[in-house]
């Protein structure tokens, strides 16, 4: 890790996801696509979710930066999210990628440890 | 020791800092975009491109294997350009161990190939040219001491980037910004190389015993003791 450069481990994802941090080694690993969990894509995450779709989510480095960081603007919101996976925060932050679920129901479930 | 000595012992902790890791970590973004470029071809970092066709990118330590390569070899092109060799290998020393060489020396981003050739520039300027052909940043580490005497050289490779990278309107300039330049720091690795090669310049400068004048020798004829 130096810089601006974060490299995290996307070869470890063998699940089929919905929005990706990073899609481009996402793709490169699996040679599937997803959508970018990225400011530009909020309206239709949320949009998906709002009509009931449970959406599998592959969370990088970029997580915890402002490019992807949208879902969670209230800063408070955004420290109870990963003070509920702790694990999820030290992997993300230490080149991990973690896998998580969302929905309106269910909310955030974080699901790496189960479906690796 | 013999400073060759010292520049194996170098080259062999260069290789070292540059080749350990090389597979360790997924590529990053922009490497993935790399990988994109020698796949479907691209307007920028033509010759990376070429190492990606020879070399391959299927794998991570294929992608990077060039780079890894070409940093290490930075290491010889700087002792081969600085004439004086005790300078060279402090400033090899320095090119080798920090961390911002190390780091940019091993991801596949052109940084490593342009460094080398650039550095070879000093040498000779037409080197410039597969520099240029690499990233534009490359003009940033100019021999500015060379530019007088070489200016036709310089004025083709100046109007090649301008051609190159300002012309054709496909070349992706979006990232361009004072603030991205100045924050990330993959776009220091060549002005800081650069910055080395003025440094080995004036340190030569300074530990060079200087020339003796070309006195000419008069002929005295009719020397009279006073």
């Amino acid at each position: 890790m130096f810089g601006e450069s974060r490299l995290s481990d996307w070869s470890k994802v063998k699940v089929e996801l919905d929005y990706a941090t990073n899609i481009l080694p996402y793709h490169r690993y699996t040679g599937r696509w997803a959508e970018y969990l990225r400011r530009e894509e909020y309206k239709g995450f949320i949009d998906r979710i709002e009509a009931g779709d449970t959406l599998r989510i592959g969370m990088d480095y970029y997580a915890l930066t402002n490019m992807s960081r949208v879902y969670f603007l209230d800063s408070k919101k955004e420290f109870t999210f990963f003070q509920s996976f702790p694990f999820a925060y030290y992997s993300i932050e230490n080149g991990g990628v973690e896998v998580f679920e969302a929905s309106k129901k269910g909310g955030w479930v974080w699901t790496t440890s189960t479906l690796r | 020791m013999k400073p060759q000595y010292w520049l194996i012992i170098i080259l062999l902790v260069a290789g070292f800092l540059r080749f350990r890791h090389l597979s360790d970590y997924g590529l990053w973004v922009d490497e993935c975009l790399y990988v994109g470029y020698v796949q479907d071809g691209a307007s920028q970092e033509h010759i990376p491109q070429i190492f990606g066709y020879i070399f391959g990118v299927e794998t991570d330590l294929q992608t990077r294997l060039p780079f890894a390569i070409c940093s290490t070899l930075t290491v010889l092109a700087l002792y081969y350009v600085i004439p004086n060799k005790k300078t060279a290998l402090q400033i090899c020393a320095v090119f080798a161990t920090l961390p911002l060489f190390v780091w940019w020396g091993h991801l596949a981003r052109p940084y490593a190939i342009a460094g080398l050739f650039m550095v070879l520039a000093w040498r000779n300027p037409y080197w410039l040219i597969p520099a240029i052909l690499t990233t534009p940043i490359s003009l940033l580490g100019l021999n500015i001491y060379d530019l007088k005497k070489n200016w036709k050289v310089y004025t083709f490779i100046l109007i090649l980037t301008i051609v190159l990278y300002f012309i054709r309107s496909d070349y992706d300039r979006g990232h361009w910004s004072a603030t991205t330049i100045l924050t990330a720091t993959r776009w220091w690795y060549l002005p800081i190389l650069g910055l080395l090669l003025h440094c080995a310049k004036f340190m030569g400068f300074l530990t060079e015993p200087k020339p003796k004048k070309n006195v000419r020798r008069i002929p005295i004829v009719g020397l009279v003791k006073s």
